[in-house]
């Protein structure tokens, strides 16, 4: 019997026990050889939410194959449990081994979204590693991160070691190899960050200083010591059927969000919508080939047993060999009697012919993300769908017998007119319209239902709307409710329904998202009010890091409702990802002119992703 | 053709829930190439049926679950193909051939289990020792009725134990029962071991005992009726094609 960290009176009281055993089929059980560099690598959210991550599997299969490295895991404790390892002092552990992460030699934190920073710091808190980077000792784990938030890393600035901006399958290896070679001459730690400031993604906070103006904008960000490189270029793998893949998923117990293989068809998007950091920073766009994704398909369905099977993209309708690829795993999936999850499609008669065969039309909707209410505003962010193709859809698939139709939109995005707000309802009451039009009263199963959803819009760095002003709580609200108002006047109201995010959220995020390394004292100071697990609505409080901002003298209001001047240093200016600042800068102009720039499958825009010299680029 | 199967779980899998645990093990059919049977509709699943859940922090030696295999080509190699998939700790033990309807199914068709305690020892003492312990079930088991109160959805009622355990005896510090599974009258082993504490004078609840880990229960077997009336197990109630 596996012996585990936590006693038998704890796992009996906490809720879903089976979160903390880690005797999940497929996970690594690598025999642990003196010399052998002990990776941990970390979701800071709940088991169930962490194991839905496709990053992770990659990267601790990569790790895993291997011989000098053993790579296990851990998740942010449930709070029932974070408060019983506070009051009995229980080390954090990682799964498989059960050892505490204080023992291992990396603990790498996968950085998806900001309102999981506090949970970084629970983390560290619970391992004893000591919060900030420059306390801690030679014993203590080197503290990384990856991810999409690491393309502002500076308001973590304080907590990490290093940070891997790009795709872990080029420096992480090297980078392991670069701490055992130093260790093995008897070099410090200092000595290894120092190394590790030379390999190509990797960014040390502490080899870096910032300085500001006046204005508290930024005045210059200039390494802290000769040697070490003044921009950090993110990595690109730039063959995608020639790496790591997990082709022994990791199979839970418990029931986890995303339940279910995952195939990742390409990475990266050309369509270039303004407000979308990934499709920016996962730039070039690179295809997995057809023959490779069918055979790593099987091998998946073969070691795990799962039911499902889904497709990971960015925009899966422009993957090169969709039909095939699709058409070829239903057939593969109706042998097994597995389910295949497809992705959101543009809707056109294949899509349309095949969500039909492989989905219950009854009970399946119909997806579009329109984004925003007007085609002005839609040309303002990029997002070149028209009203027009919205309805030739909507009207094939209302043939076809569907009666469900979502619509994701916007708040608050740049140049906003109540004109664009009441685009909302009125677009989604015509389509409403468009139903009864078109479906004569005898073949319908009641009433159409359009589902509305809109969030807040937050600028992210590395996208044309980094420059951008956001609102007010009150104000995001006020548009809120503006539009929930609206959609009540509609004609078809019965058939519509509207939901929108929380406004308090947003603000949070937008503060971190653009954030600079002075933000690290209030992510601290919020933490030690207890505050933990802020992505779930039950247990974030706005309230607590209002308080936060004031006791620590910093002005929330001067991320979110400024507008960026033209000539700004942005926090995340050091990093190259390809993509240049004067595109960007220009996309910006050409938004406010509401003017669109194609798909760069038509023809290149230069963005500069080309410089990597790979995928669809010219 | 329909099937019963025969598994055992312990060591920290008593920390996994009954519906995961169902989960796991359509997963596992599924990779060890088990030829199942399917339902129709858009998303197809093999039935699985067991025959009564297990509580979190117990372990068992003899429970079971009926499924459905599409053809037999799979049947005489279902169990070992199945251990290869298996996580550490969980194991098939036997697969039989089951004839009959949904009344014969395993849930449907159970009557009694036999349940192990094992008392660890702060309660043995508490007790007074294996003697004594061994003396005060006795007495307790001489009792003519043994009223509880069951706690049900229009109220509370009064269940008489005593008739519902079949046969029960110490040995050192285990104390092991056969008692009554049916979906009528399900006679759970912490409800069965309180009612003995509270007659010792104890206070404390068996399942309090259990999560603080002074007390482990495990389920030996699993027991339906044959023709005549007497209990067999569920995997006689077949045709045993395969064990471990």
């Amino acid at each position: 019997m596996k012996k585990l960290a936590l006693p038998h009176d704890v796992l009996m009281r906490v809720e879903k026990p089976a979160r903390y055993l880690g005797n999940e089929i497929n996970a690594t059980y690598k025999e642990l050889k003196p010399g052998m560099t002990r990776f941990v690598m970390c979701f800071p959210d709940v088991y169930e939410v962490g194991m839905s991550h496709l990053g992770l599997p990659i990267l601790y299969s990569m790790f895993n194959t291997d011989p000098d490295i053993r790579c296990e895991r851990v998740y942010s404790p449930w709070p029932d449990l974070d408060k019983i390892m506070r009051e009995r002092k229980i080390p954090l552990f990682a799964l498989e081994s059960q050892d505490p992460i204080k023992d291992f030699d990396f603990l790498g934190i996968t950085l998806q979204y900001e309102m999981c920073y506090t949970n970084i710091l629970q983390v560290l808190d619970l391992s004893g590693i000591p919060l900030h980077a420059c306390d801690r000792t030679e014993d203590d784990p080197i503290v990384m991160a990856g991810g999409p938030c690491t393309y502002n890393p500076e308001p973590l600035a304080d907590f990490f070691d290093i940070f891997y901006m790009g795709e872990g399958e080029i420096s992480m290896i090297p980078m392991v190899h670069a701490y055992r070679e130093n260790k093995a001459k008897g070099g410090t730690r200092k000595a290894f960050l120092r190394k590790a400031a030379q390999i190509p993604g990797l960014y040390v906070p502490s080899l870096y200083k910032v300085e500001y103006n006046e204005d508290d904008t930024i005045k210059s960000f200039t390494p802290a010591e000769p040697g070490v490189p003044v921009t950090v270029q993110k990595t690109v793998e730039s063959d995608l059927d020639h790496t790591y893949y997990p082709t022994k998923p990791l199979v839970p117990f418990m029931k986890v969000i995303q339940d279910r293989v995952v195939l990742e068809i390409m990475r990266g998007c050309s369509r270039g919508c303004r407000f979308c950091q990934a499709g920016m920073v996962y730039r070039p766009i690179r295809e997995r080939g057809l023959d490779y994704l069918l055979s790593i398909a099987t091998d998946m369905l073969d070691t795990t047993g799962d039911d499902e099977l889904c497709l990971s993209s960015l925009s899966s309708s422009d993957y090169s060999d969709l039909k095939p690829l699709i058409n070829a795993l239903i057939d593969e999936c109706n042998k097994r009697k597995v389910n295949i999850e497809l992705p959101s499609l543009r809707i056109d008669s294949f899509s349309l012919d095949l969500m039909a065969r492989i989905q219950d039309i009854k009970k399946s909707s119909l997806t579009f993300a329109p984004e925003a209410g007007t085609q002005r505003m839609r040309d303002v962010i990029n997002k070149g769908l028209t009203e027009e193709e919205i309805f030739r859809g909507a009207e094939m698939a209302f043939q076809g017998g569907w009666s469900k139709v979502k619509l994701y939109f916007m708040l608050g995005l740049p140049g906003e007119t109540e004109e664009d707000m009441r685009g909302i309802p009125d677009l989604s009451n015509r389509i409403a319209k468009l139903y009864y039009d078109t479906v004569p009263k005898e073949d319908r199963r009641g009433r159409v239902q359009i589902t509305s959803s809109a969030s807040f819009f937050v600028p992210k760095p590395f996208t044309p709307f980094q420059w951008a002003v956001m609102e007010k709580k009150e104000e995001y609200n006020r548009r809120a409710y503006l539009v929930k108002d609206e959609f009540r006047r509609q004609l078809n109201a019965r058939s519509l329904y509207f939901q929108y995010h929380d406004a308090d959220v947003t603000v949070i995020e937008g503060i971190l998202a653009r954030g600079d390394r002075r933000l690290g004292r209030v992510i601290e100071r919020v933490y030690s009010y207890g505050c933990i697990f802020d992505a779930w609505n039950e247990y974030f409080d706005d309230e607590k890091w209002m308080q936060a901002f004031r006791e620590e003298g910093i002005d929330p209001d001067f991320y979110t409702l400024r507008e960026r001047s033209e000539d700004e240093i942005f926090p995340w200016d050091f990093i190259d990802i390809g993509v240049t600042k004067e595109f960007l800068l220009d996309e910006w102009h050409r938004a406010k002119k509401g003017v669109v720039t194609e798909n760069c499958r038509i023809a290149c825009n230069g963005c500069g992703a080309s410089c990597f010299g790979c995928g669809l680029c010219p | 053709m329909k099937v019963r199967v025969k598994y055992e779980k312990t060591g920290i899998n008593k920390y996994v829930g009954h519906l995961d645990l169902m989960r796991y093990f359509q997963k596992a059919m599924r990779r060890a190439g088990i030829d199942m049977k399917y339902t129709e509709g858009f998303s197809p699943h093999p039935v699985l049926s067991f025959a009564a859940p297990l509580g979190l922090g117990l372990t068992t030696r003899g429970d079971y679950f009926d499924t459905e295999l599409e053809t037999d080509t799979t049947v005489t190699t279902f169990v070992a193909r199945l251990n290869a998939q298996m996580a550490e700790d969980i194991k098939v033990l036997s697969i039989s051939e089951m004839e009959g309807g949904k009344k014969q199914n395993a849930m449907a068709s159970l009557a009694a289990a036999d349940y192990e305690v094992t008392v660890g020892d702060a309660v043995l003492e508490q007790l007074g020792g294996e003697t004594a312990f061994a003396e005060k079930w006795q007495a307790f088991m001489a009792q003519e009725t043994i009223p509880v109160v069951k706690e049900t959805k229009s109220g509370s009622e009064t269940v008489d134990l005593r008739p519902l355990i079949y046969s029960q005896g110490t040995s050192g510090n285990k104390l092991v029962f056969c008692v009554s599974a049916s979906s009528a009258n399900n006679v759970r082993p912490d409800t069965l071991f309180t009612a003995f504490l509270r007659s010792t004078g104890q206070i404390k609840a068996s399942d309090e005992m259990l999560k603080d880990g002074e007390i482990e229960i495990e389920r030996a077997e699993m027991y339906t009726r044959d023709a005549s009336g007497k209990l067999i197990t569920l995997a006689q109630a077949g045709r045993l094609i395969g064990q471990v």
